[in-house]
């Protein structure tokens, strides 16, 4: 985006801070929650004009009110501070609260510090527990450290260390240092994991190299590294010393993504499936045959049934230097249980780049331009291949949008597929041969 | 396309296109679809394993589809166009922080001018989904 390189430099683009102000404001009056949410993100700094924490607020909750989880936290953290607003701690709560009905991971592990300190909520840990874990599980790093120490100390859940070292080393692969510190302690103190004072001092130079000299957390896992310095012998510690400066050497620079960095995510929509006409037969009793009405035949005649259906859809996206390549699977198979003939399982494969457009009239768009193969196996079969592209309007900050996204969209998806496949008439009328019984009537979902 | 509404309720526009390029002109056809779906979140009537808001959701869809030639098996002087509408109506309820309950129920119409092809189907589905 234009304002993300005027604010943060680009190659023969210059920093002005003042202009990336101006055209955020702009795309904030036009409807954009992103632009809301940076632009109060400036005002609160004073970056590009004078600080104006009230403005800043204005502008997270004209964001909140429009569902984006980012300006609802942000105005709650403003609201608790009581900066640019009255503070009002149980409004901030309530926009915490819906921000996790919303399903952002920064909310519930926003929600379960206040549960896990008591504060605006009674004290409870296992709720603490519970949220951390929902954040976690959508990759929130802080919130999958805060679990993994919960295991380890036994709040809220039964003492697991085997599990607080997964978890640590979840965080800390993704450069948690404080995971990365706890993960080297459970290593020098062989809990959860086998003793290994090279691990832990591996584990303790990286957590060191990410924090600010000088800083209470550096001092301590400074003494952290004597420890487990003082326990190897002098080959043991250059051995490790020189691997660290190797990983460290290859750690890639603060917002670059690690290249194996490998994304794949899905759903699996599976149940009971009634049609009022599961055969697709049309509702006329006269259909044309070379251009004569003749009687629908009696196995034409729509016929109610009962299927069992399963909906796969896979997305997997891979960074190829700065593009992003999408490929989607989807596949949908149902087993009718007397209408047989219109089984059918159906199966696609998409691929193409994503290409931000970034703001237009209609937000921030993103294009996807794909490449798409379709298999359909049923009393026929066919084969499809096409090109095509779509647009989609790009999701809010955060891991906002919609709470249960994925359950609508398989909804959506499983429905879309599943439309009744429309087949001539033809066959069913004079009964002859198939006429691309499928492939005439019949398109790949969409 | 996604917009939020207000806190508790979304609206999303979709539009698409679609070509075929096939080996009869009465098998190659292009296509245009708009369709609309808005949600409305409310608080759980009740708790299962994990909290979260219920989803109620209504949608539509409008399709025209026009064939670049007539099917002389069907009729050599007509070539079908099509016109399709689904309107459902849909329930999502959260069951566990990776699973969902789902019900649909769906009116698909089609009303073409070739009588072949005209049909109706009311369906309703119940399912679990899993993300992952």
């Amino acid at each position: 985006m234009l304002t993300d390189r005027l604010l943060y430099g680009d190659a023969g683009v210059p920093v002005d801070p003042v202009r990336a102000r101006e055209e955020y404001r702009l795309a904030a009056e036009r409807g954009s929650t992103e632009a809301m949410y940076a632009l109060g993100q400036l005002l609160l700094a004073g970056v590009g004009g004078p600080a104006d924490p009230a403005e800043a607020a204005a502008w997270f909750r004209h964001g909140a009110e429009f569902n984006d989880v980012a300006c609802q936290l942000a105005l709650a953290d403003l609201l608790l501070r009581g900066v640019g607003v009255p503070q009002d701690e149980m409004a901030a709560l309530a926009l915490i609260r819906r921000a996790v009905e919303l399903g952002s991971a920064d909310a519930q592990l926003a929600l379960g510090q206040l549960y896990e300190l008591g504060r605006l909520v009674p004290q409870d840990s296992a709720q603490a527990v519970s949220l951390y874990r929902q954040a976690a599980e959508q990759g929130q790093m802080e919130a999958t450290f805060r679990l993994g120490l919960a295991y380890m100390d036994g709040m809220g859940v039964a003492p697991d260390t085997e599990e607080a070292a997964r978890l640590f080393l979840a965080a800390g692969s993704e450069g948690h240092a404080g995971a990365q510190y706890h993960l080297g302690l459970l290593y020098l103190q062989g809990r959860g994991v086998e003793r290994d004072p090279e691990a832990a001092y591996l584990w303790f130079r990286i957590a060191q190299s990410q924090l600010p000299p000088g800083s209470t957390n550096a001092l301590e896992v400074e003494r952290a590294l004597a420890d487990a310095a003082s326990t190897m012998d002098e080959a043991e510690l250059a051995a490790a010393e020189a691997r660290a400066e190797e990983l460290l050497a290859a750690a890639p620079e603060p917002g670059q993504s690690a290249p194996d960095e490998f994304g794949l995510s899905g759903s699996l929509f599976a149940g009971l499936c009634w049609q009022s006409n599961a055969n697709g037969g049309p509702s006329a009793s006269l259909v044309q045959f070379r251009g004569n009405l003749v009687p629908l035949s009696d196995s034409g005649q729509a016929e109610s049934d009962v299927n069992v259906f399963a909906v796969l859809g896979l997305t997997h996206t891979a960074d190829l230097d700065g593009t992003t390549l999408e490929t989607v699977f989807s596949g949908y198979a149902n087993r009718q249980r007397e209408a047989t003939l219109d089984d059918n399982t159906l199966l696609e494969l998409s691929t193409g780049p994503l290409i931000e457009l970034g703001q237009t009239a209609l937000g921030d768009l993103t294009v996807r331009p794909y490449a798409i193969g379709t298999y359909l196996a049923s009393e026929d079969t066919a084969y499809m291949w096409a090109g095509a592209a779509a647009a989609s309007r790009r999701r809010p900050r955060s891991t906002g949008g919609w709470a249960p996204t994925a359950a609508s969209n398989t909804a959506n998806e499983a429905s879309a597929t599943a439309r009744p496949i429309r087949r001539t008439a033809t066959r069913t009328a004079a009964n002859t041969p198939s006429i691309s019984a499928w492939t005439t009537g019949c398109r790949p979902a969409r | 396309m996604d917009y939020g509404l207000s806190p508790r309720s979304v609206i999303t526009l979709g539009l698409s296109g679609y070509w075929a390029d096939a080996r009869t002109p009465d098998e190659s056809l292009q296509s245009y679809m708009v369709g609309l779906r808005y949600f409305y979140s409310i608080d759980p009537l009740f708790e299962l394993w994990t909290p979260g808001a219920w989803l109620l959701g209504v949608n539509g869809s409008l399709e025209t589809t026009d064939y670049d030639g007539p099917n002389p098996v069907v009729n050599p002087g007509v070539t079908q166009q099509d016109v399709e509408w689904i309107v459902g109506a849909q329930a999502i309820v959260p069951v566990t922080d990776s699973t969902s309950a789902i019900a649909i129920l769906q009116r698909h119409d089609i009303d073409s001018n070739l009588p072949n092809f005209e049909t109706s189907n009311t369906s309703a589905w119940l399912g679990l989904s899993w993300h992952f």
